[in-house]
């Protein structure tokens, strides 16, 4: 789906999701206080067992849900720029929109 | 917009890079910060030209008044791109474990989205495509056009 319009790549963004959720296991485990220092293979097995994964319906809709934001910070900077006269959207524009749009997403 | 890595590139040469990076992470769990960063990075800058292009695309498709758009707010757009995806991947996180799960799925990315009735429909449309094959009548919609305060 969404042939012609360009968006994010799910497999890109899985990549991304999985460093995240691999350093809150990390901070997890930190905060836990793991007893004295494990042995490593016994860690990665744990960590393995913990980490979160995501399927990849949820991952396209994420990649969407990033292309939305990208679609209206555009949409929106745009009308600003049209308000002021210019055919050029500038770090001001996208400054003025920003706040809203960060509440709205 | 082809500043930064041409668009075009993406498809072929970098698919074979990537699957390599896969392969890496599953079998290393154990990375040290530094490597991390680094793969982080990489990882930025795909989104960076993803960005590009969503942004060239929204941008030609406006027919009304043609705007371009700077070279800095494209990299501004990439960078709350990466920012918001980190903290909607620690958001996704908590939704599935509070629910039990250690697998996000897609109700959880609809939670993400509650504070928008707007986006959450057209998520909900798109998630119902993707899942449900027994509704097949709503198949995509191509964009979101109107917000509130628009």
């Amino acid at each position: 789906m969404q042939a012609e319009a360009p968006t994010f790549r799910p497999d890109v963004l899985h990549e991304l999701f999985k460093l995240v959720w691999e350093e809150t296991a990390k901070e997890v485990e930190e905060a836990e206080g793991a007893p004295g220092e494990e042995t490593p293979a016994a860690a990665d097995i744990s960590k393995k067992k913990r980490n979160t994964t995501a399927n990849a319906h949820a991952l396209r809709l994420s990649c969407e849900l990033l292309r939305l934001l990208i679609a209206e910070a555009v949409g929106r900077a745009a009308l600003v720029a049209e308000a002021e006269g210019q055919d050029c959207i500038e770090g001001s524009h996208l400054e003025r929109i920003l706040p809203q749009l960060l509440l709205d997403f | 917009m082809d500043r930064d890595n041409d668009p075009a590139a993406i498809g072929g040469a970098s698919n074979e890079e990537e699957e390599e990076d896969e392969l890496e992470l599953e079998s290393e769990p154990a990375l040290t910060q530094a490597e991390r960063e680094k793969r982080k990075e990489r990882l930025r800058d795909r989104m960076k030209v993803a960005v590009a292009r969503v942004v060239e695309n929204e941008v030609t498709a406006r027919t009304d008044f043609r705007v371009e758009v700077s070279p800095v707010v494209v990299s501004a757009l990439a960078e709350l791109t990466s920012k918001y995806a980190e903290s909607l991947a620690r958001d996704l996180e908590s939704f599935a474990h509070h629910a039990g799960r250690k697998t996000v799925n897609v109700e959880d990315v609809l939670l993400a989205a509650r504070r928008n009735p707007d986006v959450k429909a057209v998520l909900s449309d798109q998630a119902k495509a993707l899942t449900g094959q027994q509704q097949p009548k709503k198949r995509k919609r191509p964009g979101l056009k109107a917000l509130p305060g628009d």
